[in-house]
């Protein structure tokens, strides 16, 4: 069995042989020893990560499980977002730079989602391509949606069933709101999404900063 | 009235008595109480069953009855593999090897319901680790930590621990390739 060491320098070769050109295509660029492809839009960091379970323990004989995820950053809806939690990171789940963390599948239909396992160096190629062509595919035309405080707005306006909304997904929207100066509005989203009595008491903060009397 | 008490005590060590040779007369008493390979790990060697099946005698060795299914399994103070490692005796793998992926796939074919697939490594308010078998996501966004178990597999004392202490209000951060998760439920199912 090889080691962990071993298997990520396989990987990362199928990544430099396949993965580079197929993502620098989309605009993506990786970092020397990364697994992370990131592009810069407009306000957003869009990030395809390889996430990886080394030599993993529910399929064995298989060296590792790709389950790649998308990550969202838009520093002016971090920099709002804090200023709305008054600094306190743990409401927005101790990551305010990311809006959002999810597996790259939740951007296609469920008869869509595949499994990517691999070993050898050969199999990694072959799913970093099949991985490429999902993004291009199911990831990328939502992430052209995705560049502006504005189209995070519109995401949540049309209620996108492709993104996961947690919680802080709420902060990060009404932080939208309020880097373009729209308090109102801002705290119509928390009001809608985070107004129950448990849920208003812990992100109390957020409601104070949009609306100092409550 | 002490003649009636005196008759009673009689026979009531009549019975015990008539109860042991009984037993006696059966089989040797320490096979009785002797541990099941569940409860010892290891095999009895004074098992009619399993008399003469041994390779050479060594009490870890295992009889032809009780190799598994599973090919290479065997009984070693619990189902394993020949290098040692826990293994399920009906199947193919691993103990629980494809547990997970039949979670996942149970979960993801509910209306609404998504799934992180793989571990998800979080962080609880006191900054202890866990790694929960992936994570159920539901239609209004909340995630629920997964902890699979299959067989007579049980939480760990520390899981046990940890997920209790963990809730809506008072959720599991994600760590590494799951930051930005908040966890505020975990679910134990087995399979």
């Amino acid at each position: 069995m090889r080691s962990q060491k071993e298997i990520k320098a396989d990987l990362l070769a199928a990544l430099n042989a396949v993965g580079d050109e197929a993502f620098a295509g989309m605009g993506f660029k990786r970092r020397k020893g990364s697994l992370d492809y990131i592009r810069t839009i407009r306000d957003a960091q869009q990030t395809i990560a390889f996430a990886v379970d080394w030599l993993p323990k529910y399929q064995l004989g298989e060296e590792l499980h790709l389950h790649p995820a998308m990550h969202l950053a838009m520093k002016p809806v971090t920099e709002a977002a804090l200023r709305l939690v008054a600094g306190n990171k743990m409401l927005l789940a101790n990551a305010p730079d990311i809006i959002v963390n999810q597996p790259i599948e939740f951007t296609a239909p469920k008869s869509e989602h595949v499994r990517w396992f691999a070993s050898g160096f050969d199999q990694m190629k072959a799913k970093v391509a099949e991985i490429g062509v999902f993004v291009r595919k199911w990831v990328i035309p939502f992430l052209d949606e995705l560049t502006t405080p504005d189209d995070l707005i519109g995401v949540y306006e049309r209620a996108d069933e492709r993104i996961m909304k947690q919680r802080h997904w709420y902060l990060f929207v009404a932080a939208a709101h309020l880097e373009k100066g729209c308090k109102s509005e801002a705290l119509a989203v928390l009001e809608g999404n985070l107004g129950a009595p448990g849920l208003r008491k812990r992100y109390s903060t957020a409601f104070e900063t949009l609306d100092p009397k409550q | 009235m002490f003649d009636a008490a005196r008759e009673k005590t009689r026979l009531w060590l009549l019975i015990l008595i008539g109860v042991v040779a009984t037993l006696l007369g059966q089989t040797h008493a320490r096979e009785i109480f002797a541990p099941s390979p569940d409860e010892s790990g290891e095999i009895a060697a004074s098992t009619p069953a399993s008399t003469g099946e041994f390779y050479d005698g060594d009490r870890y060795d295992v009889p032809d009855s009780l190799l598994a299914a599973n090919s290479g399994a065997r009984w070693n103070n619990g189902w394993r593999t020949a290098d040692g490692k826990f293994a399920s005796p009906n199947g193919a793998g691993r103990s629980g090897a494809a547990a997970e992926q039949s979670v996942w796939d149970a979960v993801a074919q509910k209306p609404g319901w998504s799934v992180i697939e793989g571990q998800v490594g979080v962080r609880n308010a006191s900054g202890q680790l866990r790694y929960y078998d992936g994570a159920a996501v539901s239609p209004r966004g909340r995630v629920i930590g997964l902890e699979v178990k299959s067989g007579s597999a049980t939480k760990t004392p520390a899981q046990r621990a940890f997920d209790s202490g963990v809730n809506t209000q008072n959720p599991a951060i994600g760590v590494g390739q799951n930051q930005g998760l908040e966890i505020g439920r975990s679910l134990e199912i087995r399979r």
